[in-house]
């Protein structure tokens, strides 16, 4: 957990992803699409990867963990979170807030 | 009938295997029994009695036969069967079944003795009681006891209580007469004239029974006509369930019509209350209630979704035109915002900012699914392609199939996160536009793919000859008469 913290504090964007999954691509596309540079963590290619992803089920309360999507060190969720959030026009300034964006 | 007083426990056996064949044609036919009982049928039944007794004496011997072979397992070809198979058996073999001779194409009247007299008695005798004793009398011998199990066969039919009464004073009467009396020649000709009868009622309601059976048959291939003609329709969403269809599919199926049913009595109020400018708040109820009712479908396709995916992603529950702009399993929001926003006039200025900004986030979310999509197929691709296509690698089949059966899981999420990318556009739309605007928005969505279904129909409907196109008739849409290249020349 307090890797998933560390992680997440690094960046303005921090997705936890698989390299298998393709929902994880399916977000990170949308963030990129977006103009915002997210730091990508692939959980399969971190040795403490399967305690990180249990951890983030437990903090989005469903499972698999990935994608999780922490803006500004907060957590937002996963991928039905964020294209609410962007269908809502909420996630744009979220971003800007974040200092993710500068347009 | 010697044969019959040796073994008379078997006699209570015996018209159970009958009964079950031989009465069936004589007495469940659906003709008046109070006639085939009180004319033809005391006569014609005296004859059955009589063919029965003669299957009952020559299925006992084959019993009989049967059990001695079978005790002393001398026969090759019988084997330890239980005795009522191997009598079967034996019969069948022996002889014809029995129910074939149970009927005789002619009246066995070698065999019968005149009961005119005694029949015409035994019918204006009216007292069952002493009917009963009569035939509780003839019990005693074995002769009439098998007659009586015969007539008590007769008592499992389910006729009239007072004609089995008959039935059995006719047979014990009968029985009685059977020895020795002379034929009366005009008793003859009557019994002719009776069984001659009896054929022509039983020709006739032979007749009635087929022509009821020609014309259902004639009902039933129409009624699949009609079926084959809505469904191409596409009138019954998806078709019945097939071979292939599985039961979330088939429950999907049946659920959204009827989702579809309630949409457009719900369409059909939205237009009633746009007409007579109900106030604000009534419109607000029920542009609410829309609203609602289309998160009810949402969930509906979720709950497939996880059932049968493939069901929802190949648009099978789609009428054909809807299915041709079908996007991961449903209506592509972007494309809709586009359609909707030239009939949502007139709208301020904000709210065209709000929709042109919502058509664009939608935009954006939709190709990053569609991405995301794309990197599964991929990846499917590569795990069935994975080893050699040509050389022998069944080695690593199974491994490769669980593999791929795990990606594809996957489907379900992307088919879920669309649905919530549609559901998710709805709301917003009712957030952007007023009560009135958002009614009317609601309506031009439900007539568009109203009109996508109506579409649908037409086109499994017209004409398929092949003629020279028409040029002249650009765009009309005649369907009658005209080719049908130039229906479409429009586009």
């Amino acid at each position: 957990m307090d890797r998933v913290t560390r992680y997440a504090s690094q960046r303005a964007v921090v997705i936890f992803s698989r390299s298998s999954c393709c929902m994880c691509h399916t977000v990170t596309r949308l963030f990129r699409e977006l103009g915002v540079n997210p730091m990508v963590v692939e959980l399969d290619e971190d040795p403490q990867g399967n305690e990180m992803e249990k951890a983030l089920a437990r903090l989005l309360g469903r499972s698999p963990g990935v994608p999780a999507v922490f803006i500004g060190s907060r957590l937002v969720g996963s991928t039905d979170k964020v294209m609410s959030l962007h269908l809502g026009g909420s996630l744009v300034p979220m971003l800007r807030n974040a200092g993710a964006l500068w347009v | 009938m010697g044969e019959t007083s040796s073994s008379s426990s078997h006699s209570r056996q015996d018209p159970c295997v009958l009964g079950g064949y031989g009465f069936h044609g004589a007495m469940g036919s659906s003709a008046p029994p109070a006639n085939f009982f009180d004319h033809e049928g005391t006569t014609y039944l005296g004859e059955l009695e009589e063919a029965l007794m003669h299957q009952v004496a020559t299925l006992r011997r084959t019993q009989q036969a049967a059990t001695t072979s079978t005790a002393h397992h001398g026969h090759g070809d019988i084997t330890p069967f239980p005795i009522a198979a191997t009598a079967t058996a034996a019969t069948a073999t022996a002889r014809p079944p029995p129910t074939l001779d149970i009927f005789p194409s002619w009246p066995m009247r070698s065999l019968h003795t005149p009961k005119e007299g005694s029949n015409v008695t035994a019918d204006s005798t009216d007292s069952e009681s002493s009917s009963k004793n009569n035939s509780d009398h003839k019990a005693s011998s074995d002769q009439l006891g098998a007659t009586a199990n015969m007539a008590g066969q007769f008592d499992q039919v389910p006729q009239q209580q007072q004609q089995q009464d008959k039935v059995r004073q006719n047979m014990a009467t009968s029985s009685t007469q059977r020895t020795g009396k002379i034929l009366d020649p005009k008793q003859i000709v009557r019994r002719l004239a009776q069984n001659r009868e009896a054929a022509r009622k039983s020709r006739l309601r032979k007749k009635a029974y087929i022509q009821q059976l020609e014309s259902s048959k004639l009902k039933l291939a129409q009624m699949e006509q009609d079926i084959q003609r809505a469904r191409s329709q596409g009138l019954l969403l998806g078709g019945a369930p097939g071979v292939n269809t599985s039961s979330g599919a088939a429950m999907f199926d049946m659920e959204y019509a009827r989702w579809l049913d309630n949409h457009c009595r719900r369409i059909a109020e939205l237009h009633g209350a746009l007409h007579v400018h109900l106030p604000d708040g009534d419109l607000r109820a029920i542009v609410d209630d829309t609203l609602t009712h289309y998160d009810e479908l949402f969930r509906l396709k979720a709950m497939a979704a996880k059932s049968d995916v493939f069901h929802l992603i190949t648009g099978v529950w789609a009428s054909p035109a809807e299915r041709c702009f079908l996007w991961m399993g449903g209506f592509r929001p972007s494309d809709l915002l586009k359609t909707l926003l030239p009939q949502l006039d007139p709208l301020t200025e904000q709210q065209v900012v709000g929709i042109c900004s919502l058509q664009q986030s939608s935009q954006q979310a939709e190709e990053a699914l569609s991405q995301g999509l794309e990197q599964l197929h991929q990846s499917l691709a590569d795990t069935m392609a994975g080893g050699s296509l040509i050389e022998d690698a069944n080695m690593s089949f199974m491994g490769q199939m669980a593999l791929a059966l795990g990606k594809l899981s996957n489907l379900e999420g992307f088919v879920i996160q669309a649905d919530n990318l549609r559901q998710q556009t709805l709301h917003q739309i009712y957030r952007i536009l007023t009560v009135r605007q958002a009614a009317r928005c609601f309506l031009a969505i439900g007539e568009y793919h109203n009109r996508l279904r109506a579409l649908s129909s037409l086109w499994a409907s017209r004409p398929r000859e092949v003629l020279v196109a028409d040029e002249g008739n650009c765009g009309e849409l005649s369907i009658a008469s005209q080719p049908a290249q130039s229906q479409f020349s429009a586009f």
